[in-house]
């Protein structure tokens, strides 16, 4: 049996009061437990649409609804609790003079007692790898550790759902690897749902296995990731390209379908095989 | 109020014969209407001066509603401080209520004083929602203002907009992770915390963006003093010096209306 939608958009649509409109006619449902990714270029509407999950905005037509209930003004408060959000540029995060009191702002939000942030403040430290930084001031981080951080102050809350808005961006192929792992292991270990809003093409396949691909405000495609990375008429028509493995075996005239590799381990084995 | 500053912007890049006038035309006359507010004395030349400001506003089809909801804010900054001249200015006293005397000439005066800044800053209004700001650099320019008062002025304006967008993002990342200005779980102290550091985090942030900004500035050849205009001068016209003359007109017509020179204080 298939797992119950936790996130489901019913042809939601967003217009800015500028008269710009972002997105329409949006039907997705994203199910509990589940990694998706909203992919498209610059300026397709990604972040606009990841801020309906929790009520940051609302649609102007259709409806969101989060656990089978409407996100509107009165659950929205109620919604963030259970979905933390990761911004893209962790700045807009980071506000507090050190990173344990950053971290602990959410939680404190919550109305927790004392003993009961401070636990959680370390635990979520600790999946992060960022053990030693309590009182450390944000600014004098590093791009990687910043994220870290902004992950750490949103694990903090213990949610169902995870959020990120560029997970990857700005990050070194270290940073990009870590936060990789975290991810993948925080839905493992805890069932939490991820969605991630990117176009880093080649970091998709390790995090998801269903992806919508977004274009000006309009769904194109909403399935699995092979299939969209495998169609090149689609990507071309979101401006987009394969990940670059993909591109080298799809250029090579090679493994059609079901085989056709995603990242460097699948394209590896692939060509270890023989080809 | 990020909104409000967007929409002077888009509200000065309209096209009616008032912005199309000419930016250092319609400068010159605020100067001469607001040096004229500021020195009168006469209530009904103030009142006068207003009805010919919303007259010239009319021409430029300001939406009602924009141009009230910023004339509303004379009421906060200066209804305050109108509100108390009658009690703290000496004279003939009309009323008193234990103890606590409010006389005429200071009702006169809170009254004044209420006028004078709503026509300034109609007068102002005026000039910011009908001319884009380039052009008024461009004019700052042609009057021989100093370059360095016209970067400052551009430097402000541009950081108003980039200020009021980061601590926009900044909001929205507190309240995604929960935070609630009013029956905020952790308390009222918290609440008031929290400003404090956002606060505080964005004057550091913005100094460290002015700074790239000027960098990225300085490596693209800025030098002070480079010309904000790439459009080629435009000779004023009709319409331009109808505008000067009406603003000088309506000027010597209020001094005199009342009696010879009165008003501006030179008998």
């Amino acid at each position: 049996m298939a797992a119950p939608n936790i996130i489901e958009f019913q042809g939601a649509g967003f217009t800015y009061p500028s008269g710009r409109e972002a997105f329409s006619g949006i039907d997705l449902a994203i199910e509990k437990g589940g990694a998706f990714a909203l992919i498209g270029s610059n300026g397709a509407g990604k972040t606009t649409l990841l801020k309906h999950i929790n009520g940051l905005l609302y649609p102007s037509h259709g409806r969101v609804l989060f656990d089978g209930k409407e996100v509107n003004k009165k659950t929205a408060p109620g919604v963030r609790d259970r979905v933390g959000f990761v911004f893209q540029n962790p700045d807009d995060q980071l506000f507090l003079p050190t990173v344990a009191q950053d971290v602990a702002f959410g939680p404190m939000n919550h109305g927790l007692d004392r003993a009961e942030v401070e636990k959680r403040v370390k635990r979520a430290l600790e999946v992060v790898d960022m053990e030693g930084y309590e009182g450390v001031h944000p600014g004098k981080l590093s791009g990687g550790e910043k994220k870290r951080v902004c992950i750490a102050g949103v694990l903090a809350l213990e949610p169902e759902v995870l959020v990120f808005d560029e997970p990857t961006g700005g990050l070194d192929p270290r940073g990009t690897r870590d936060t990789i792992r975290f991810i993948n292991k925080l839905r493992e270990e805890r069932g939490i749902t991820v969605v991630i809003a990117s176009h880093d093409v080649n970091v998709i396949p390790l995090l998801v296995e269903r992806v919508a691909v977004l274009h000006k405000g309009r769904l194109l495609f909403d399935g699995s990731v092979r299939d969209a990375f495998g169609d090149r008429g689609l990507l071309s028509k979101a401006s987009m390209v394969p990940p670059d493995v993909t591109r080298l075996a799809l250029e090579m005239g090679c493994c059609p379908g079901k085989g056709l590799p995603l990242t460097m381990n699948e394209a590896l084995r692939y060509f270890q095989k023989g080809g | 109020m990020h909104e409000l500053f967007l929409e002077i912007q888009q509200v000065a890049s309209g096209n009616s014969p008032m912005h199309r006038l000419d930016a250092g035309t319609k400068l010159l006359s605020i100067l001469i209407l607001i040096l004229f507010a500021v020195f009168t004395k006469d209530l009904f030349s103030l009142v006068l001066l207003e009805i010919f400001l919303l007259m010239l506003m009319a021409a430029s089809h300001l939406p009602p509603r924009y141009v009230g909801k910023r004339l509303l804010f004379v009421l906060p900054f200066g209804g305050f401080l109108a509100l108390f001249q009658p009690f703290i200015r000496e004279g003939s006293i009309i009323w008193s209520f234990y103890g606590l005397s409010a006389t005429y000439e200071g009702t006169f005066f809170g009254a004044l004083l209420l006028l004078r800044m709503l026509v300034c800053i109609s007068a102002v209004l005026f000039l910011s929602s009908t001319t884009r700001q380039e052009d008024l650099y461009h004019a700052l320019e042609r009057f021989k203002v100093p370059p360095i008062f016209i970067s400052l002025l551009d430097m402000m304006l541009r950081h108003i907009g980039l200020c009021f967008e980061s601590l926009h993002r900044a909001l929205t990342a507190q309240k995604a992770r929960g935070f609630r200005w009013r029956k905020n779980r952790a308390g009222y102290r918290f609440v008031l915390k929290s400003a404090g550091n956002t606060l505080g985090t964005l004057f550091v942030r913005s100094m460290e963006r002015g700074e790239r900004i000027y960098e990225s500035m300085l490596a693209r050849g800025y030098k002070l003093g480079t010309s904000y205009s790439f459009e080629p001068r435009r000779r004023a016209n009709a319409g331009d010096a109808c505008l000067l003359l009406s603003s000088v007109f309506i000027v010597v017509f209020l001094a005199f209306q009342d009696r010879l020179w009165y008003g501006i204080g030179l008998v």
